[in-house]
């Protein structure tokens, strides 16, 4: 299923849209299903569904499909349900389809979302597919246009999948009537160009017949380029009529487009119309449509392109980009340090709660006696509520609210429970009557909400603009939930003012927090705006299974069962700890495999990460938490991101392979909290020396050493590590160690 | 009292001498002499393994392997990969032979070393291959089988990873000519076992304190290759199943089916429901009652999650999996036993659920809940 949650803005409405595809092997029931089991976090903080059917067929009426949507609207039970179709080259958004929501939106502003979904989904696709190439620092691109810049965007590198050629196909649509040749600027763009004429000719079969051929290279007006335009023009214009669309892949100046334009009149025919249109345009006003404004997505005049070198020439390393391929020519590597500056922002938090045993991982969030996500790392707020600090820092931010609440809402899971459970008992204390809390998931009252739903709705609408709620979280990573409770609050007709508070806030990124603070505070109007506060703060990376460091160890299990029959027994005794039954209830806390098995990963005084006697959950998470703060850090020698390709930054392998950290369990945390790419090198000679590295932490003397022998095994299993090769006499001493068994396994699995 | 399990009981035979047990006090010793070879029974070995765990929760449980002598590794090979070897084993109170030896293993070192085959039982690895295979889980302390690590919420990772078990100890070769089965009905197949599966986790592990209680819970995939008469004696006595068998199998040639057990011994279904929904009225006195309210379950969704929009329809999707694929489906759970089939691939199933087992004496209790289903493999 190819789903995409957008925030999108219809005038001064925010409105965060989840758009699904049903292609065409899905049927309702299978798509209900996926929805429900992987899109489940996403669907809780949606305002509406859209569902986009199969791109390759014009719908002039949604009536039928919304007869076989029963299924969805079953498990999508709360959420109005709209079609984005096409018809006759036009795109549109039904009403809502689904019999038990009220419609949420207008005609107008149905027409108007229908270019938001556009822009956001080009927009999202551009980003996850990591077209857009950052030169940072010293670095700069030499463009194909032999201008410098700082971003360039490969628009090729948008050819993720299938899927992803047929949304461009969808919104190209009103450029394809009568449309019979298609030329693109750059063979880098060649499987969205085909794709999208062979969909045509489903899409509109009397059209006939649709010619396309690509530009070989950048129209940078030379002679060549000049001589290949003509050639490819007068291939494909020939004998055609109707419309000829010329498709760039991106557009920054409008250069190369007025060069192509040049070139088309001198193949112009009778009954030939040549059209010009962008995928991306990283400029506004360009003389030629796009189907994307990038440009929005991204500080003013980051595309920006300078004809002469910006900056002194002894300081610029110049990459170019090559004008066939638009590939950058060179991979540049650094080294980045997991240090002080990155362990420093959370010194504070590790200091007042490592110890509490408030960190886990691994764990399952549950929400109304649902499993609602997977954390790769799980603060549990029910613990930081048992410790003084927190309880004194949460009735310090109470007794700071400007106007008492009415009432508290909370989600109905068990920390929740308990934070508003305190929160009430403390405002009553403080304001001299009792104030009840109330739990609901999302605040969307269904038409056959319970009486006890009906309660709170009618208590909401009945406050007036000087009342106050005060709405609790206790962990929130996005804000998603809080914006959905938000939404809903306006929905049904909340005048009041909310206090946001939550426990812990912990984005993956500081600049997400801050947008998310000032959208939930504003407040039409009114002189006093929302609040948002949180008692604690700390930047962490959001894992779900897909990226968890153990649900990739249970992977290894999986996969060794099926391969071999069998585990040794410390896997399977492993394995067995590793289930949601015993990580779910807080019980997995020994993150790390240690060898010898009574080896303990302690971490020893004056650590940069927490303090002494921390948990293994809680070291974890510092150091998760300074390698988070890399990847977003503003300067980009020591961005780990992965979106400054082809800048590649990774992390000094002596911090986890060599001797940066004396305390093993620091080595072993590092070894978990990177992702493989953030530790692979480009270079042979690179990972030849992190193999002789890891080969001598297997081989060493002291066990203190080779205690992190398992977790290093486990790191060569999922390839954050290269494997090393051994002499008859080392693979002695592994034997002697136990840990010979092991290795072979790993080998199996690696090779 | 002594219960003997012989190579002639059918699922009723077990079902009354169940019943038979019901006579003896609380907590008194019982001895179940049980014989290696059972019956080819759709649905046997399954119900064994409910009847010995049923007898364990109310009566101190001896069983006796109806055995002589033991050999040292032949015990060892039929406890740990037998799935009424390893009932046994885990639920009886002693574990002996007819002479009086006793079980030379620990029921821990036996666990444990399923645990390390990833919890898998019976699967042959090498040569012609397995007829059946096993996946268990034992709680609280084996809780989730190797074989399924990280599956148990991850719907299409558990339907790619049971599809290769599958095709590695089932099927000989690869593909629709040597599985008969297309991919369509490989992934409703994986659809309905997915949803059994996770519903034995989320509820049937849990006791009346809503904590993990010692236990079994398995899903079990056997597979029958035979003729229409072989079939029909194979279901000797079960009308309802033996009707189904004469409308799917056609005369004269070699069917295929596959035999799909997920079992748990928990609270059962009526018992974890009045646990989790005391909002919901629901008589269950008389057995009409608690089988509309069985049928309620498996056909609406009332959840335990009340206040989860689009929750409780994962036993919905099973029936109606099953019913695609022409299955027929037994559930036994607490004093109940249905079936239904959807042999003309109607929607009944779905839409009514499942009737009464049609039999001579009414079910006892009995330990957890018991999904048994028979599917054609020639299907598409």
């Amino acid at each position: 299923m190819l789903a995409g949650s957008y925030e999108t803005k219809i005038g001064d409405r925010g409105l965060r849209v989840l758009l699904v595809d049903l292609q065409e092997h899905l049927s309702p029931r299978k798509l209900a299903e996926q929805l429900y089991s992987e899109s489940r976090n996403e669907l809780t903080v949606a305002d509406i569904l859209v569902i986009r059917p199969a791109v390759d067929q014009p719908i002039a009426d949604t009536q039928e499909l919304a007869r076989n949507m029963e299924p969805v609207f079953e498990r999508v039970s709360k959420l109005p349900v709209h079609f984005l179709t096409s018809h006759d080259f036009q795109h549109r958004l039904s009403a809502n389809v689904h019999p038990g929501v009220n419609e949420l939106l207008s005609e107008q502003e149905r027409i108007a979302l229908i270019p938001a979904l556009r822009q956001a989904e080009l927009a999202d696709i551009a980003k996850r597919s990591k077209a857009m190439l950052r030169a940072d620092g010293p670095n700069i691109f030499r463009a194909p246009s032999k201008t410098y810049c700082q971003r360039f965007l490969r628009a090729g590198n948008v050819q993720m999948h299938r899927g992803t050629l047929d949304v461009f196909f969808f919104w190209m649509l009103p450029w394809l009537k009568d449309c019979h040749v298609i030329v693109a600027d750059t063979w880098t763009i060649s499987s969205i160009v085909l794709n999208t004429t062979r969909l045509l000719a489903r899409y509109e079969p009397k059209q006939g017949r649709c010619k396309v051929d690509m530009l070989a290279e950048y129209q940078d007006g030379s002679m060549e380029a000049d001589t290949t335009a003509d050639a490819v023009l007068e291939r494909v214009v020939h004998g055609s009529q109707g419309v000829a669309l010329a498709v760039f892949s991106a557009c920054m100046t409008g250069n190369a487009v007025s060069r192509l334009k040049a070139t088309t009149e001198r193949h112009t025919l009778e009954g030939l119309t040549f059209r010009f249109g962008a995928l991306y345009s990283l400029e506004p006003n360009l003389p030629v449509e796009s189907l994307c404004e990038l440009f929005k997505e991204a500080p003013e005049n980051a595309f920006q392109h300078f004809d002469e070198l910006p900056k002194a020439v002894g300081d610029v390393r110049i990459i170019d980009i090559d004008k066939t391929t638009y590939f950058p020519s060179v991979i540049l590597e650094s080294e980045v340090a997991v240090d002080k500056n990155a362990a420093i922002h959370a010194e504070e938090c590790f200091k007042d709660y490592g110890q509490s045993g408030a960190f886990f991982v691994h764990r399952n969030s549950y929400v109304a006696g649902q499993k609602y996500r997977h954390h790769a790392i799980y603060p549990d707020l029910s613990v930081f509520l048992k410790q003084d600090c927190f309880k004194s820092r949460l009735q310090e931010k109470l007794a700071q609210l400007d106007r008492p609440p009415t009432l508290v809402v909370t989600p109905p899971h068990e920390p929740g429970r308990e934070m508003a459970a305190f929160a009430s008992e403390f405002l009553a204390t403080q304001h001299g009557h009792s104030i009840r809390f109330w739990e609901h998931l999302d605040l969307v009252f269904p038409r056959d909400a319970s009486a006890e739903e009906k309660e709170l709705c009618q208590t909401l609408q009945s406050l007036d603009e000087a009342s106050a709620i005060l709405v609790l979280d206790d962990v929130s990573v996005t804000g998603g939930r809080l914006v959905r409770y938000q939404k809903s609050l306006r929905d049904i007709g909340f005048r009041g003012q909310i206090h946001y508070l939550v426990g812990l806030a912990r984005p993956e990124r500081m600049s997400a927090w801050t947008r998310r603070t000032r959208d939930l505070r504003y407040r039409d109007g009114q002189a006093l705006k929302h609040t948002l506060n949180h008692v604690e703060f700390l930047l962490l990376p959001d894992w779900n299974e897909d990226r968890c460091p153990w649900c990739k160890e249970q992977a290894l299990y999986g996969r060794l069962v099926l391969e071999l029959g069998e585990l040794p027994i410390l896997f399977a005794r492993r394995n067995a700890e590793l289930a949601p039954t015993n990580a779910d209830r807080g019980a997995f806390q020994n993150l790390f495999v240690s060898h010898p098995p009574d080896f303990k990963f302690r971490l020893t005084e004056n650590s940069l990460f927490a303090p002494p006697d921390c948990s293994e959950a809680a070291v974890f998470a510092a150091v998760a938490s300074a390698i988070q703060r890399l990847r977003t850090d503003d300067d980009p020698r020591r961005n780990l991101a992965q979106q400054n390709y082809p800048q590649a930054t990774c992390i000094c392998p002596h911090d986890y392979l060599g001797n940066t950290f004396t305390d093993p369990i620091l080595r072993a945390a590092i070894l978990r909290a990177a992702r493989r790419a953030e530790v692979e090198r480009v270079k042979g000679e690179d990972e030849a020396h992190r193999s002789a590295l890891a080969k001598s932490i297997l081989l060493a003397d002291k066990s203190d050493e080779h205690s992190v022998s398992i977790e290093l095994l486990i790191a060569i299993a999922t390839r954050k590590v290269p494997l090393p090769t051994f002499s008859g006499s080392e693979m002695k001493i592994l034997e002697e160690r136990g840990v010979a068994e092991f290795l072979e396994l790993v080998t199996l699995l690696v090779k | 009292m002594q219960i003997d399990i012989t190579t002639n009981d059918d699922l009723f035979t077990l079902e009354t001498k169940l019943t038979g047990a019901g006579t003896i006090e609380i907590g008194k010793p019982i001895t179940v002499r049980l014989s290696r070879k059972l019956r080819p029974d759709f649905f046997g070995e399954s119900r064994v393994a409910a009847l010995l765990a049923t007898l364990s929760q109310r009566y101190a449980l001896t069983v006796c392997d109806w055995h002589n002598e033991w050999k040292e590794n032949e015990i060892e090979e039929h406890f740990r990969t037998s799935l009424v070897g390893i009932t046994a084993a885990l639920y009886s109170n002693r574990l002996t032979n007819v002479p009086g030896m006793e079980f030379p293993n620990s029921r821990d070192v036996l666990l444990e070393r399923v645990a390390v085959a990833g919890g898998i039982l019976e699967p042959k690895t090498s040569g012609a291959r397995g007829t059946s295979i096993t996946f268990c889980a034992f709680d609280p302390d084996w809780s989730e089988p190797a074989a399924f690590a990280g599956t148990l919420y991850r719907k299409e990772l558990f339907k790619k990873t049971f599809g290769k078990y599958r095709a590695k100890y089932l099927e000989v070769g690869k593909g629709i000519t040597h599985t008969s089965a297309t991919r369509k009905a490989d992934d409703r197949l994986g659809d309905f076992i997915f949803e059994l599966y996770q519903n034995s986790y989320e509820h049937g592990r849990l006791g009346v304190d809503n904590k993990p209680v010692n236990g079994m819970r398995y899903v079990r995939l056997r597979k029958h290759i035979d003729r229409k008469d072989r079939f029909l004696e194979r279901a000797k006595g079960f009308e309802e199943l033996t009707s189904y068998l004469m409308e799917v199998v056609p005369e004269g040639e070699e069917f295929k089916f596959y035999e799909v057990a997920i079992s748990d011994h928990g609270l059962g279904m009526i018992g974890r429901f009045l646990q989790t929904r005391p909002d919901m009225t629901r008589k269950t006195e008389s057995s009409d009652e608690r089988s509309a309210l069985l049928n309620e379950l498996l056909t609406q969704p009332l959840t335990s999650k009340r206040d989860y929009p689009g929750a409780g329809y994962g036993l919905q999707r099973a029936l109606r999996a099953i019913s695609s694929l022409q299955g027929f489906i037994s559930l036994r759970t607490d004093q109940e036993w249905l079936c239904g089939h959807s042999a003309q691939r109607d929607a009944s199933l779905v839409t009514t659920g499942l009737r009464k087992v049609q039999w001579q004496s009414e079910p006892v209790s009995i330990a957890g809940t018991h999904f048994n289903i028979l599917l054609p493999v020639r299907i598409n």
